[in-house]
């Protein structure tokens, strides 16, 4: 079997990569740099030369790209996409109903509502982490320091792209003000379902068009509701959630950042700056006595990828509530969860005082992780679905 | 035993008479305040002393509760036992909530929760209960037809008595945020986060603009967060979402509303008031499906609807409460709804399952009959406050 492997920028490439090479499915990689755009001719001229002399048995991306959903629709090849980012707004371009897309989503909400809106090129498929390679890594003695601590976390914290909603924030009328603060503060308060894009009532959207205005993509069908929600909203909470937990956490522990974005609202926690998600992070997650899981609210139910690395690392995971996490693993004994900023702190004092409790709650995941979560398992799935259809 | 029943005029007093009674307790009511909301504390004072002096009474009961019953009480070292129905109510506030020889039924876990630290050996959760007898014996003579419904509600839209409404002169971001938080508690079923939403900014100037602001009598606590989130903002919200609700249902299905509020922009056959003790039964009994929409300050608790419709035989589908699952089986007993979209699909599966739909309220029966009559619940209630 030969497929052909879209190279963009994407975590767990080289991951899936070796899965496939490991389920004797050979890969040629193709890449262009109007791979993100909708329309490009000199994009569908390098496809068409890459897919010239070899027959594929289907085109792979992780994502989901329109202009390769059309390029594989014209050569009648089939175009198998892995979803791990949420939201992505490529998912309401029209060319999501070509019968040559085979579109795997982590988030089961988003498949339901795309499956109840017609189409039925999609499936659900969690995400999955290379267990084997993420716990068996050796830390060098020398980055020992740097990676070790009582609690981490890594990833962004939104502190730059949050400037996309100030800037709507500051040009919008008092009530609308109001009404977002509110909202806002409500969904902090909630886990497990996201309020935002329910509240956003025709009044409010309106006067956030007229201070950032919202054009849908030519070929899609995103409403300004789902955009101005997950894409400025979302990351806003996605700002006040993170900097919440660390700051609760830094007052009575030492908590490390490893994050792109210098963080001088945050006095007691390290800021570690940025690392390589490669080739460093699976090693702060086997040295963290706590690895923190903060998901963007954007992701509904869906359990995201930092969280299969914790526990395909072999680290102890603390996540909010997401609700896919209960179909596969057991709170209290593969990862525990909380579902207020007071219960984080909770767990994250008890766990850190109780190691033998915390190594079995590692150890329980990573042996379902290797069971049943690697890309290997993922690429199975995918195939006989492929081949049912 | 021999109790003295001060009334008020509850509608659950003659029920919880009756069942005292039944298990063979003496009763002798005070009625003034029935009559006269506004009396002194002196005469209550004066009267119930004075009945207490010519008799000799094991306790005192009321439902909800009487700071001056309770102090009284505690003069004579006599128990002072009440009942909560309601909520907010805001006697629970008052000082005299500590006084030792209280024994407070809290009907509302959320409300127990509350109140119980300021007097932990003294406060109790109890559930409602309902009148199973009673709703029988009238069930028998009337000719049901004229009460037949599809969907029924029973139950004021909130309209007239929102306190909410009175808001002078509130500043453009104070209204959005209201407005925000309010949106955003009506779709959130089984959490009440009303008041951990107002920062001292917002709970200050809200208070600026309202005139006739609740103002507690001196020797009570004064929360101005639970003030504002459950007498003002709770109240709106059961008025928005009864709207929202009630629209929604009947542009999809036959809706009769029974109330006295004002239902004419809505898509619902409005019947007018329904008498509690004679014709509400009837609409119970003989309505397809019956709609329970809980007062947004009943933050977990069961409201009296709930047992009443299923001590009718009734079906029933109420929007999910945490204390549900306390007293009964969800889907067995009765079924929840947990959106407006769950509310929709549940209504159309249930007016064509006849069969299932006559199971549960079947079973809701059962299970109010053998565990939440009165005679029940005041048996559990007497003998936790005598034992004490």
């Amino acid at each position: 079997m030969k497929i052909l492997f879209l190279d963009s920028p994407a975590f767990a490439k080289k991951d899936m990569l070796e899965a496939f090479h490991n389920c004797n499915i050979e890969t040629d990689l193709f890449m262009h740099e109007d791979y993100n755009v909708r329309k490009s001719a000199a994009y569908d001229a390098a496809f068409d030369a890459a897919v010239e002399n070899t027959s594929y048995d289907f085109v792979f991306s992780f994502n989901y790209y329109p202009i390769l959903a059309t390029c594989t629709h014209r050569h009648n090849l089939r175009y198998v996409s892995y979803v791990y980012d949420s939201p992505l707004v490529a998912l309401y371009s029209f060319t999501i109903t070509y019968p040559t897309n085979y579109i795997f989503l982590f988030d089961y909400p988003i498949y339901e509502e795309l499956k109840q809106g017609g189409i039925d090129r999609v499936f659900y498929l969690p995400l999955a982490a290379n267990a084997k390679r993420l716990s068996t890594m050796q830390a060098a003695d020398s980055i020992l320091d740097k990676i070790s601590s009582e609690i981490s976390f890594v990833g962004s914290l939104y502190n730059e792209d949050h400037l996309l909603y100030d800037r709507l924030y500051q040009k919008l009328p008092a009530f609308t003000k109001g009404y977002l603060d509110a909202i806002i503060a409500a969904q902090q308060q909630v886990y497990g379902e996201f309020l935002i894009p329910g509240l956003l009532n025709d009044t409010i959207l309106s006067d956030m068009q007229k201070s950032v205005p919202y054009a849908p993509n030519e070929d899609g069908i995103e409403t300004p509701r789902y955009i101005y929600a997950n894409y400025f909203l979302a990351r806003k909470l996605a700002e006040l959630d993170r900097t919440a937990i660390l700051k609760k956490l830094s007052a009575v522990h030492q908590v490390k950042l490893y994050t792109n974005n210098p963080t001088p609202q945050l006095p007691k926690v390290e800021n570690m700056g940025a690392i390589d998600y490669y080739e460093i992070m699976p090693l702060v997650f086997q040295h963290s006595k706590i690895n923190l899981n903060i998901t963007l609210r954007s992701i509904q139910k869906g359990i995201p990828l930092r969280a299969f690395d914790i526990m395909g690392s072999g680290g102890f995971l603390l996540t909010n509530y997401q609700e896919d996490f209960l179909n596969y693993f057991v709170p209290g004994e593969d990862f525990i969860y909380y579902s207020s900023y007071e219960e984080a702190e909770t767990y994250a004092d008890y766990y850190l005082s109780h190691e033998k409790e915390r190594q079995q709650i590692a150890a329980n995941a990573l042996g379902k992780i290797l069971d049943a979560h690697t890309f290997e398992h993922r690429i199975q799935t995918m195939l006989s679905v492929i081949d049912g259809q | 035993m021999k109790i003295l029943f001060y009334r008020y005029g509850s509608i659950c007093e003659p029920d919880i008479i009756e069942a005292m009674k039944h298990l063979g307790h003496e009763v002798f009511c005070i009625n003034l305040e029935i009559t006269d909301k506004n009396i002194p504390t002196q005469t209550v004072i004066k009267h119930v002393s004075d009945t207490l002096l010519s008799s000799s009474f094991d306790c005192i009961f009321s439902i909800n509760f009487y700071p001056v019953l309770s102090e009284i009480c505690n003069i004579m070292k006599l128990p002072y036992i009440c009942w909560t129905v309601d909520s907010p109510v805001m006697e629970l506030y008052s000082d005299s909530y500590s006084n030792e020889w209280n024994r407070i039924f809290l009907f509302d876990s959320m409300q127990y929760q509350d109140f119980a630290p300021y007097n932990p050996a003294h406060t109790f959760f109890l559930p409602l209960a309902t009148n199973v007898n009673r709703w029988n014996s009238v069930l028998t003579d009337v000719n049901p037809d004229s009460y037949k419904s599809d969907i029924s509600f029973v139950g004021s839209l909130y309209t007239e008595k929102c306190p909410y409404d009175s808001i002078k002169n509130p500043s453009p971001y104070l209204e959005g945020y209201l407005n925000g938080i309010m949106d955003a508690q009506e779709q959130i079923y089984g959490a009440f986060l009303l008041n951990e939403l107002l920062p001292d900014s917002i709970v200050k100037e809200f208070i600026d603009c309202m005139p006739d602001y609740y103002i507690p009598p001196e020797k009570a606590r004064r929360v101005d967060r639970d003030i504002i989130a459950q007498q003002y903002l709770g109240m709106k919200v059961t008025a928005n979402e009864r709207k929202h609700l009630l629209s929604l249902l009947g542009s999809h299905f036959s809706v009769d509303l029974y109330t006295g509020s004002d239902a004419d922009a809505l898509p619902v056959h409005n019947r007018g008031r329904v008498k509690t003790l004679t014709e509400m039964p009837q609409v119970f009994a003989h309505s397809k499906i019956n709609l329970n929409m809980t007062c947004k300050s009943i933050r977990n608790g069961i409201p009296l609807r709930v047992f009443d419709v299923l001590g009718c035989g009734g079906f029933l589908l109420t929007n999910y409460q945490n204390d549900l699952s306390e007293c009964f089986t969800i889907g067995e007993d009765l079924d929840i709804f947990t959106s407006p979209d769950d509310l929709l699909s549940k209504c159309e599966y249930y007016l064509s399952h006849e069969k299932e739909r006559k199971e549960i309220a079947a079973n809701g029966y059962q299970k109010v009959l053998n565990h939440y009559t009165y005679e029940k619940q005041l048996q559990k209630m007497l003998s936790s406050a005598i034992s004490l």
